[in-house]
């Protein structure tokens, strides 16, 4: 009986094996894998457009996505340059005149051993002139001297 | 008062694992466990399994969900730092331990390793089904790869866990903590679900409330039911253990207070109502559906467990009174202060405000019908027994101390501004010394209460352990007898004349214990010995 149970139970090394293959499939699917392929014409793909032309260190691409009845920063490069981060969305919420995106930011930061920054943001979006534009830029961080807020 | 339940959950949670440690300690040089504890090489095993675990997660939700802009090279990056460290350490670890359960299978590491992956993993599954809703009930993502990792580690373990079942009392922590971590889950869920269901009835009979989304509780409902019915339904191979005492007195203590509380919100609502201290009856009623919701689901849990307390005076039945004495009289002093400090309050304008006088009022005649109802109970139970019983203790003195240090904290807030008015400093003295000084007198006459049952019990016991017996021994020899037996006893030997009825250590220790504390005639002879009661001397 404990022989048949010895002879059907599986070697050790498979398991780990199976697993480490696990873990390389997936890295090979995370590096070769692009972005989501979003409408441009919706928030959520105005939003993409922006951190991508931010990410790409495109920046007046991305502020080409700003409203224009915002306090605008006083410069168009962020203070901290382009960031080095990946995105993913969280949420969309809002109408045919504004909305609200919620994007999901991981950001390694400098110090090998500080581990990655994870945080949300929020993305207030006005419908202008044909299409969505971002209000009041609160990332990255831009350098502003307006107080007032629209 | 919404702050010192938890105060008196924490004394209730502390105090069980202190009577937990003790018993466990007691019980340590009875059975020796072979191969040690083995704790620190499952702990190490379950943080490896940790970091693992999270990491293969960060990888999959790096690789299989869609981002929208920048590539995943961090999080890739971190994950495969982290599986490589604690992959191989884990995969060592679990064959060592493998090995070590062959040679030593009643250490207790391996039940507390499988509990802290369960209450970890099943969390974080659980977790994974909430976001995994919210995001198919909005339409943007998926979060899938979480529920997937997660609920695998977790399955993998319940295999593990039946195919070699952790011996014991301690073989029951996995269950516990998983029947713990979903029926927070479930009732949690049944709330937020009954809420929902309560809130769309509300607003279609014309009240005015925010309709909370159904999805994250449904889905967590569903997913919670099947493993709590898994973990916890399915039969128990002893009639009770320890762990399970604790378990059941927490839940059960816990499950009442809910339904008392959700009942008193509704009652307290409804006398507002009548009272006319109300706005418009479609917004005043708003609290219904929560209320509601909380005492059903606190009552249905409270019928469940409450049965399963085991018949008789058991320790968790003991545990669980206490329990709700202690939230009472906890419930009846915050109330009280508040009580009296919102009617003596002067106002700018306008007078008190009816709604809260009524809620807090509601609040004190519940602390106190909690409190006597229970209190009452334990005072009628057999009193020896109840005496030495640990949970009246940690009870007695757990509540004392916390309500006498609150009265002396109060009070020397109170002198702090009476000698400020003496040093002709300080505004309206009545209106500072308001609260301090209400503090200090109503936790003060709590303190005074419990230190006297205190001082009681300890009289009690003196009474019962002083009370003089005598012991006749007919034997050959009495060995040890006399030296075993307590100081109360008189002994009187009369000895046989033959050499049949010889007292040695074991028998002397069974005679002892035998008799107990009553007077008694004790008869040795070859077949061992007989003991009749005696008339008190």
């Amino acid at each position: 009986m404990a022989n048949m149970e010895e002879d059907r139970k599986l070697p050790g090394w498979v398991l780990p094996s199976v697993g480490a293959l696990a873990v390389i499939l997936l890295v090979a699917i995370g590096l070769t894998k692009g972005p989501a392929d979003l409408d441009p014409e919706t928030p959520e793909g105005t939003v993409q457009l922006y951190i991508q032309a931010l990410v790409e260190g495109d920046f007046e691409t991305a502020a080409s996505y700003w409203a224009t009845e915002a306090c605008l920063p006083d410069s168009i490069t962020p203070t901290g340059g382009a960031p080095d981060v990946s995105a993913s969305l969280v949420s969309v919420d809002g109408n045919d005149i504004q909305a609200e995106v919620v994007v999901h930011l991981t950001e390694s930061t400098v110090d090998p051993m500080g581990g990655l920054l994870e945080y949300e943001e929020w993305f207030s979006l006005v419908y202008q002139d044909g299409s969505w534009k971002i209000r009041q830029p609160s990332w990255p961080y831009y350098d502003q001297t307006c107080e007032e807020r629209a | 008062m919404i702050a010192v339940i938890p105060v008196i959950l924490f004394l209730v949670v502390v105090g069980g694992l202190i009577a937990l440690g003790i018993r466990l300690w007691r019980g340590r040089s009875e059975h020796k466990v072979e191969g040690g504890l083995d704790l620190i090489p499952y702990l190490l095993l379950a943080l490896a399994v940790g970091v693992a675990g999270f990491s293969l997660a960060q990888l999959a939700r790096a690789s299989l969900t869609q981002g929208i802009a920048g590539r995943p090279t961090s999080e890739i990056a971190a994950a495969l730092a982290g599986l490589v460290v604690a992959a191989p350490i884990a995969v060592l670890l679990w064959r060592r331990q493998a090995s070590r359960r062959k040679l030593f299978p009643h250490t207790p590491g391996w039940p507390v390793y499988l509990g802290v992956v369960e209450v970890v993993f099943l969390t974080a599954f659980l977790v994974a089904v909430g976001q995994l809703a919210d995001a198919l009930a909005s339409s943007v993502g998926t979060d899938w790869p979480d529920l997937i990792v997660y609920g695998g580690i977790v399955a993998f373990h319940w295999w593990a866990e039946r195919r070699e079942p952790p011996p014991g009392d301690p073989g029951e922590i996995p269950r516990l903590v998983g029947s713990g971590v979903s029926l927070i889950a479930l009732a949690v869920c049944t709330i937020g679900t009954l809420t929902w269901l309560l809130s769309e009835l509300y607003d279609s009979l014309g009240g005015i409330i925010d309709v909370p989304e159904p999805a994250v509780t449904v889905a967590l409902l569903v997913a919670a039911a099947p493993i709590w019915a898994w973990r916890w339904l399915p039969a128990w191979h002893d009639e009770s253990s320890t762990l399970r005492n604790l378990y059941l007195s927490i839940v059960t203590s816990v499950a009442l207070t809910m339904a008392i509380g959700g009942t008193v919100t509704i009652v307290a609502v409804l006398l507002t109502f009548l009272f006319g201290q109300a706005g418009p009856a479609e917004t005043h009623f708003d609290l219904y559906p929560a209320a509601i919701s909380i005492a059903t689901v606190g009552g249905g849990l409270w019928l469940h467990h409450r049965r399963r307390l085991g018949p008789g005076r058991t320790g968790a039945l003991r545990a669980y009174e206490y329990a709700m004495a202690a939230v009472g009289l906890g419930t009846l002093v915050g109330a009280s202060v508040a009580l009296i400090n919102a009617a003596f309050e002067p106002q700018l304008a306008g007078s008190n405000t009816g709604e809260v006088l009524i809620i807090l009022g509601c609040s004190v005649i519940a602390g106190g019908a909690v409190w006597m109802w229970f209190w009452r109970k334990v005072q009628v139970a057999p009193r020896q027994d109840e005496i030495h019983s640990l949970q009246r203790r940690i009870y007695l003195i757990g509540m004392a101390v916390a309500t006498g240090l609150t009265s002396a904290g109060a009070l020397i807030g109170s002198l702090v501004v009476v000698f400020r008015a003496l040093l002709g400093e300080g505004g309206d003295m009545a209106s500072s010394l308001r609260f301090p000084l209400t503090l200090a007198v109503v936790s003060g006459v709590a303190a005074w209460h419990l230190f006297n049952q205190v001082r009681a019990d300890g009289a009690g016991i003196e009474r019962l352990e002083i009370k003089p017996f005598s012991v006749t021994v007919v034997c050959s020899h009495p060995g040890p007898l006399a030296s075993l037996f307590p100081d109360e006893a008189k002994t009187r030997v009369v000895y046989r004349a033959d050499e049949a009825g010889i007292i040695d250590d074991e028998m002397a220790a069974a005679i002892v214990a035998a008799v107990g504390h009553s007077s008694s005639v004790v008869w040795v002879d070859e077949s061992g010995f007989r003991i009749a009661p005696a008339r008190e001397s």
